[in-house]
């Protein structure tokens, strides 16, 4: 009698422990699938304060159409790092910036006598204008990269820093060397271009 | 006493003198660090026959958002810190080429007294650009910082690009090549050859031709003829 009475207790206890412990299991098991979707959930989460950065789609209208006449001979593509600053009473505040800008050297035919190419006996006689900058406005700004910034800065003061920079261009490439190398490679490309029209005597010559 | 006195505001005066002429000399002093990057000689033969120039007026305004994923889910707010707004005119200017640089007796045809002259499909290209400064015009609301000086040059850069990328619908291709043949003609009469006998050709990839023709021409006698 009491025996049986003590194997019933036993089953029923370990009955107890057992769904204690899959009751556990359960638990572990939800609160580890909770845990790792709150994790799958939450990985890729991110935040951040912007503000568009592209501009509007404005027309571009063209002002004027203009024939020319310009045989470019030497194109230098120069690069002019120009910065300045200006004195604060804690710190300084400076401004870099960096223009690029091509230099082209050659003749403007509108600028030549009226008749600059002619037939003397079996020879041909050339007088080429002289070598000139072909392009005031040589500085592509639009390409003008910002370097380093500090402080505030007018439009005023970019202005200026595009004046250095385009007079430290014209100083750097409109050398009396450029313009000999220029002069050469005119006399060059002319003669090539007379020899493969049939010429065979040509005389090349810059106006004085 | 006195003459102590004296000397002792002289000295303060001196001092202060010599601190605030210090002072101004350095507020129009400017400074240069390193001079030049890169200077690129090229040798050319490039052939420019019509000029371009173009206005544009970028603009640009922008709002701060608040910008995000939480659970896999994406957000977008607009802080109400108000907005910014500039516009910066521009002016460029184009150039259409013929580049000679490869011309041989290949691009030359002798027919008799005739001449046919081919040449490289005329290239458009931005010789300059430049910003005017004096009439950008530009509003930054209180609690926004003002346009940094790489964020102006970011809009400048993306305006020359849209420039640049508008080309191919200008119709100015067909322009440059008419304006080539008036450059070209009247070279090769100076050589003796008669007008009428002169053909300008280009590229046969667009299949366009230019012709000089005789005395009965209109101004330079040339004609653009699309090959069928």
């Amino acid at each position: 009698m009491m025996k049986r009475f003590l194997s019933n207790i036993f089953r029923q206890l370990a009955a107890n422990v057992q769904h204690t412990l899959l009751y556990i299991i359960g638990m572990v098991l939800l609160v580890v699938g909770i845990v790792w979707l709150l994790v799958w959930l939450n990985k890729d989460n991110s935040m951040e304060i912007s503000a568009d950065r592209k501009i509007d789609i404005t027309p571009a209208q063209i002002v004027a159409i203009q024939n020319i006449g310009q045989w470019e001979f030497l194109a230098i593509s120069d690069e002019e790092l120009v910065d300045t600053v200006s004195p604060g009473f804690f710190s300084d505040d400076e401004l870099i910036r960096i223009y690029y800008g091509t230099v082209r050297l050659g003749i403007d035919l509108h600028q030549a006598k009226p008749h600059w190419i002619r037939q003397q006996g079996d020879s041909l006689l050339v007088e080429l204008p002289p070598i000139t900058l072909l392009d005031r406005n040589f500085i592509d700004e639009t390409r003008t990269r910002s370097f380093f910034e500090t402080g505030k800065w007018s439009h005023e003061a970019r202005e200026q820093l595009y004046q250095r920079a385009y007079d430290k261009m014209i100083a750097r490439c409109m050398t009396k060397e450029n313009i000999q190398i220029a002069q050469a490679n005119a006399k060059v490309q002319f003669t090539q271009l007379l020899r493969s029209m049939g010429f065979e005597k040509i005389k090349i010559d810059f106006e004085l | 006493m006195r003459k102590r006195l004296f000397f002792c505001i002289l000295s303060a005066l001196l001092l202060f003198s010599c601190s605030n002429s210090q002072g101004e000399q350095q507020a129009g002093m400017t400074i240069d660090t390193i001079p030049q990057l890169v200077t690129q000689i090229q040798k050319t033969s490039k052939l420019y026959t019509s000029e371009y120039r173009v206005h544009k007026i970028i603009t640009h305004d922008d709002e701060l958002q608040l910008k995000g994923s939480f659970m896999k889910q994406d957000f977008e707010i607009t802080l109400p810190a108000g907005k910014r707004k500039v516009a910066i005119p521009i002016d460029a200017t184009l150039k259409a080429y013929i580049d000679f640089a490869g011309f041989s007796e290949k691009n030359i045809r002798r027919e008799g007294q005739k001449i046919t002259i081919i040449l490289p499909d005329p290239v458009i290209e931005v010789t300059g650009t430049k910003i005017n400064h004096q009439d950008i015009k530009q509003s930054v609301a209180l609690l926004r910082e003002n346009f940094s000086d790489e964020e102006l040059a970011d809009y400048e850069q993306q305006g020359r690009a849209s420039i640049v990328n508008a080309i191919p619908q200008t119709g100015l291709l067909e322009n440059a090549r008419a304006s080539a043949a008036h450059v070209i003609i009247p070279m090769v009469t100076m050589m003796g050859f008669k007008q009428s006998d002169i053909t300008v050709e280009f590229s046969k990839e667009l299949g366009a031709k230019s012709k000089g023709q005789g005395a009965r021409g209109k101004e330079l006698g040339v004609r653009i003829e699309l090959e069928k």
